[in-house]
């Protein structure tokens, strides 16, 4: 093997590999999802059906991820299948499109003297981009790891750029905008984006270039979509700009410290450690050999910089880290082709141009065999029947889901008491339970208020903040928010209502909000802190 | 000259200060003090974390504390002082050696010798921890390694010696470390060097451990269940009081800043500079070390900091335009801070005992015991007045015996030191000289005793007269501020009311 061509094709072979592998598991488990993407795929929902974010529903996240996730709500419309197994199907084409799209930057693109003796290391970064999606479970489609797939080919667009790496107009801005899309996820990677282009201009521009490079098509398109995508507030509807930008981004500002943590759980916590050791392995391994390899520089950098928005955040929720766990395991997948590449110039005759070949087809084995252990592993378990939610087949396939995809304290109530396309109510200030259990079952969520997160947060602000004039504004929507629920419960009248015993049960006291507006309701009892109740009438 | 200068100062203010220490540190001190002046067997009827290697070098101070009123503090600090000195003199004569051109390389080594010292000033009130120790240690190593092979190898070697006897973890670090050496400097005369100088890490703390087992065979086997056990259980488990808001120092603004420094560093460097890229990757092996520590304080992350802030300035410092502002930064920086820090210390506080000082010092008690999971708030103060704690310098392995472990045959191994605790608390209350004053950490401490039966003897002996609070408005207006992990629980203080 010498030419970048045939490690394009062994790229694109590695890319099918774990994109087949994937969808085996996406297939084995049609309505696995994590809580956040299936709230932000329910707001999806929700837009399709000409409903208004922060006015018809309500949740603090931008709307660019709602505005992503109505592809795959759209689909599953179209082709009549779960919400769930579409938006995993999305982000498996995302994958392969992020590694694609890398392997085109490395492999057409990079100056062939970059590439000559690296190619399994850029394999092996191939490798790691599509590796790391593996072990998100619950976490697979969250915003941060949408942006790594996102953001990868464009950040490697601007390492081949500053190497002198030539892309026509159309194939550097399309990246740029598909990198945009993902640092426009959140507003902290922006940071990561600027740092690490920061260190590429230091460590690699050349004389004479700097304002080509800088003023290159990907830059100018990923600033205009940026620019597009902040510029579509001032289009919005007026209720919909008020709510977000005069209630909930200020309530949240000020009360989101509600569930902070400290900085010892963070990074040190049994089961969060792992990533940043993963971190510290792979980028002090990478120095011992940066000069040589100088794509490890800017993973390095993004690997580390992406821990600033886990600590900035302070929440020490896991799926924080994910863009840490992301670059750590490219790194290490880097290394690994560094040693693989060291192998293949042992002294052994003709080892070195099967050494890539063989490489693939070892991972190519490991996939399959892994993949029949994950099937046999699912058929073992109990099965729900997807009939149950009006799909009795899904293209063309009589599919079916482990039951533990779905199961909670709450999953017979909601099997015996509602149906799909019934809505239910969970009043909880967190996204789950309701999430994912919602979108799993094919249930509408009651409220505009799909959590009451905004509750929490205002009492937080009572509790901790000075009575200024802002706090007072901000606290005097409360009562709104609970005659908001109200309303909601009036119109929809959900044959299940789950009020969450603490913190929330005491909000909704000062209100007598139980009493009041849920006099058709009867307690049926307690599970897992929330008291459950259903409709008299049932 | 920048140098010279922020080391007189040190000095000027360790001479004002004999009595500023880190917390882990004081309460090593108090063990050696207390085996030495008392008699005890260590891990027998006195514990305290301490591994053989500082056990052999804090020694002699125990036995200066015998013979001589001075302060194992003080004396500490001198000794410390003589080696910073030390190793900022040898910095200094290394520097003297490098080619003027200004390469990655010979800027981080002329920077060095300031470096250190500032370094020295800025974590004053960390003095003696194991974190700001191991890399003012380092300092001479990585003088030395534009030379390795050459002459003055035993000053290197003397100082990796002393960086190794700190801690487990920090020994793990500096063989990582070392180690690296090899591929960033791999010549082939240079290579014999840096063998020897690996042999050197691991040689002190092998001898110690071989001494400590030629003086009482049974040390050995009582150091890895008493203290090496409960250090691995400390570090498999987690101490879930920390999941919550405030448990722990808020040091983001510091990581942000280091990350940022190596991430810039890293982009001056890709191209050259060997021992920037050594002191990122040093930098980097910090981050692990500190967060091993599980409780992320401000001593854990100083060798994170020092090495970024060490290649980060280096950078700097190559390019001529900055070149010219970051010496006086550095310096001015450092001099602000001191004197901002005396400021408050010497006109505000006024007091470099720590909290609860004035309530020890009114009960002129000698004795005491203090019953808590952490080294605050017993020490320094213990060390600072001299006191002699009973049993043990803290209950060390507390977070150990409260979260427990998984399988049977570990629990019973940690049952067996829980009684053992448990029983030796018992018998120093009920031996010829209990303790006058006890310091009981509310909360589960108290509990546990409750449970234990241990209190029983507390009640029968002694009478609650106060209640401390590591909160007290009044404590924290008098005393240095401090980093305290977990539950600022209040603390009850018992009397003994018949001797």
């Amino acid at each position: 093997m010498s030419k970048p061509g045939h490690y394009f094709l062994l790229a694109l072979l590695l890319v099918l590999i774990f994109s087949l592998r994937m969808l085996v598991s996406i297939f084995a488990h049609p309505l696995r999802i994590g809580w956040d993407p299936a709230l932000h795929l329910q707001c999806a929902e929700l837009i399709t059906m000409g409903k208004i974010p922060y006015v018809d529903m309500f949740d603090v996240n931008p709307p660019l991820i709602w505005y992503l996730d109505t592809i795959p709500a759209y689909f599953s419309k179209v082709w009549q299948v779960p919400q769930t197994l579409t938006f995993n199907l999305f982000l498996v084409g995302l994958m392969a499109v992020s590694a694609l799209l890398s392997s085109f930057v490395i492999f057409r693109r990079l100056p062939a003297n970059e590439i000559k003796d690296r190619e399994l290391l850029y394999l092996g970064l191939i490798c790691g981009l599509l590796f790391f999606n593996f072990h998100l479970r619950y976490d697979f489609g969250q915003r941060e790891e949408i942006f790594v797939l996102f953001y990868f080919p464009y950040l490697l667009l601007r390492y081949a750029r500053y190497l002198g790496a030539r892309f026509n107009g159309t194939e550097a801005a399309l990246i740029g905008v598909f990198g945009s899309i993902g640092i426009c996820l959140k507003h902290y990677f922006v940071l990561v984006a600027f740092f690490v282009e920061l260190v590429l201009f230091i460590a690699l521009r050349r004389r004479g270039e700097t304002k080509s490079v800088l003023l290159s098509p990907e830059n100018i398109a990923c600033l205009v979509f940026a620019l597009l995508y902040a510029g579509h507030f001032l289009l919005a509807p007026p209720a919909m700009y008020d709510n977000y930008f005069h209630f909930l981004i200020p309530a949240f500002a000020k009360g989101y410290q509600f569930w902070d943590t400290c900085l010892a759980n963070s990074l040190g916590a049994c089961d969060k450690r792992g990533v940043f050791f993963l971190l510290c392995a792979g980028s002090a391994l990478s120095l011992l050999v940066m000069p040589r390899y100088k794509v490890l520089l800017p993973l390095t950098v993004f690997s580390l910089l992406s821990v600033i928005p886990y600590l900035m955040q302070f929440k020490g929720w896991n799926y924080h880290d994910i863009p840490v766990f992301a670059g750590a395991c490219i790194l290490l997948t880097c290394l690994g082709g560094i040693v693989v590449d060291r192998l293949g110039k042992l002294p052994i005759k003709d080892l070195q141009p099967v050494m890539p070949i063989l490489t693939v087809c070892l991972i190519a084995g490991y996939s399959l065999v892994n993949a029949l252990d994950e099937i046999n592993q699912t058929r073992a378990e109990r099965q729900f029947d997807l009939a149950r939610l009006g799909f009795s087949t899904i293209f063309g396939l009589n599919l079916s889901s482990p039951y533990s995809d779905i199961d909670s304290p709450f999953t017979e109530t909601l099997l015996k008491y509602a149906k799909a396309k019934d809505n239910v109510l969970f009043i909880s200030n967190g996204v789950s339970p309701g999430y994912p259990l919602l979108t799993q079952l094919a249930l509408s969520p009651t409220s505009r208020h799909l959590h009451c997160c905004i509750l929490s947060v205002l009492a937080f602000i009572k509790d901790t903040q000075r009575p200024t004039a802002e706090v007072k504004k901000l606290l005097a929507r409360e009562p709104e928010v609970i005659a908001q629920y109200a309303e909601d419960i009036k119109k929809n009248r959900p044959p299940l209502i789950y009020i969450q015993v603490a913190p929330v049960s005491a909000y909704l006291e000062q209100y007598k909000f139980v009493e009041t507006h849920m006099k058709d309701y009867a307690k049926l009892g307690e599970a897992a802190n929330f008291y459950v109740y259903k409709r008299a009438d049932l | 000259m920048a140098s010279l200068v922020l080391l007189v100062v040190f000095l000027v203010r360790l001479a004002l200060h004999p009595l500023i220490i880190e917390p882990a540190t004081a309460a090593h001190l108090t063990c050696v003090r207390m085996l030495c002046t008392e008699g005890l067997t260590l891990s027998v009827n006195f514990f305290d974390r301490i591994w053989p290697p500082l056990l052999v070098l804090l020694y002699p101070l125990g036995w200066l504390a015998r013979f001589t009123s001075l302060s194992t503090i003080a004396a500490l600090n001198c000794f410390v002082a003589i080696l910073i000195t030390g190793a900022v003199y040898f910095c200094l004569k290394q520097a003297r050696h490098l080619p003027s051109s200004l390469s990655f390389d010979t800027a981080a080594l002329k920077l060095l010798p300031l470096v250190v010292i500032a370094f020295a000033n800025l974590t004053f009130n960390n003095m003696s921890a194991a974190g700001q120790l191991f890399p003012i240690f380092l300092a001479p190593f990585l003088a030395y390694l534009p030379r390795l092979g050459r002459r003055s190898f035993g000053v290197p070697a003397f100082y990796l010696m002393l960086a190794s006897s700190l801690e487990p973890c920090l020994t793990l670090y500096l063989l990582l470390i070392v180690a690296a050496t090899y591929p960033f400097f791999v010549f082939a005369h240079r290579k014999k060097a840096i063998f020897l100088l690996f042999g050197t890490v691991v040689a002190y703390p092998a001898l110690s451990f071989l001494l400590c087992f030629a003086l009482d065979t049974a040390s050995i086997g009582r150091y890895l269940d008493t203290v090496a056990y409960i250090d691995w259980l400390d570090f498999k488990n987690f101490n879930d009081y920390l999941y919550w808001m405030e448990k722990s120092p808020d040091l983001r603004s510091a990581i942000y800043a280091i990350i940022v420094m190596l991430s810039l560093a890293m982009a001056f460097t890709i191209r050259h500079g060997r021992l920037n890229r050594l002191l990122i990757y040093s930098s980097l092996l910090g981050f692990a070390y500190f967060i091993a520590s599980q409780i992320l304080t401000t001593p854990f992350l100083l060798p994170m900091f020092f090495f970024a802030f060490l290649g980060f300035t280096a950078c700097l410092r190559q390019r001529r335009l900055l070149a010219l502002a970051v010496l006086p930064l550095v310096f001015l920086g450092s001099l602000a801070y001191v004197a901002a820090q005396e400021y408050n210390s010497l006109f505000r506080i006024k007091n470099d005992l720590s909290i609860f000082a004035e309530f020890f010092k009114d009960l002129k008690c000698e004795r005491v015991m203090i019953l808590s999971w952490y080294p605050r708030p017993g020490f320094p103060l213990i060390e600072q007045l001299k006191l002699k704690p009973a049993l043990c310098t803290y209950v060390y392995p507390f977070m150990a015996f409260h979260h427990g472990t998984d399988s049977e045959q570990a629990r019973l191994r940690l049952l067996e030191l829980e009684n053992a605790f448990y029983n030796g608390i018992n018998s120093a209350l009920n031996s010829k000289k209990p303790p006058t004053l006890l310091l009981i950490e509310d909360g589960d401490i108290r509990q546990r005793l409750e449970d234990t039966g241990v209190m029983k003897s507390v009640y029968e002996k002694y009478v609650q007269m106060a209640s401390l609070s590591p909160n007290s408005q009044d404590e924290l207006d008098k005393h240095p501020c401090f980093e305290y992990p977990g539950y600022r629980n209040t603390f009850s203080a018992f009397m003994l009311t018949k001797e």
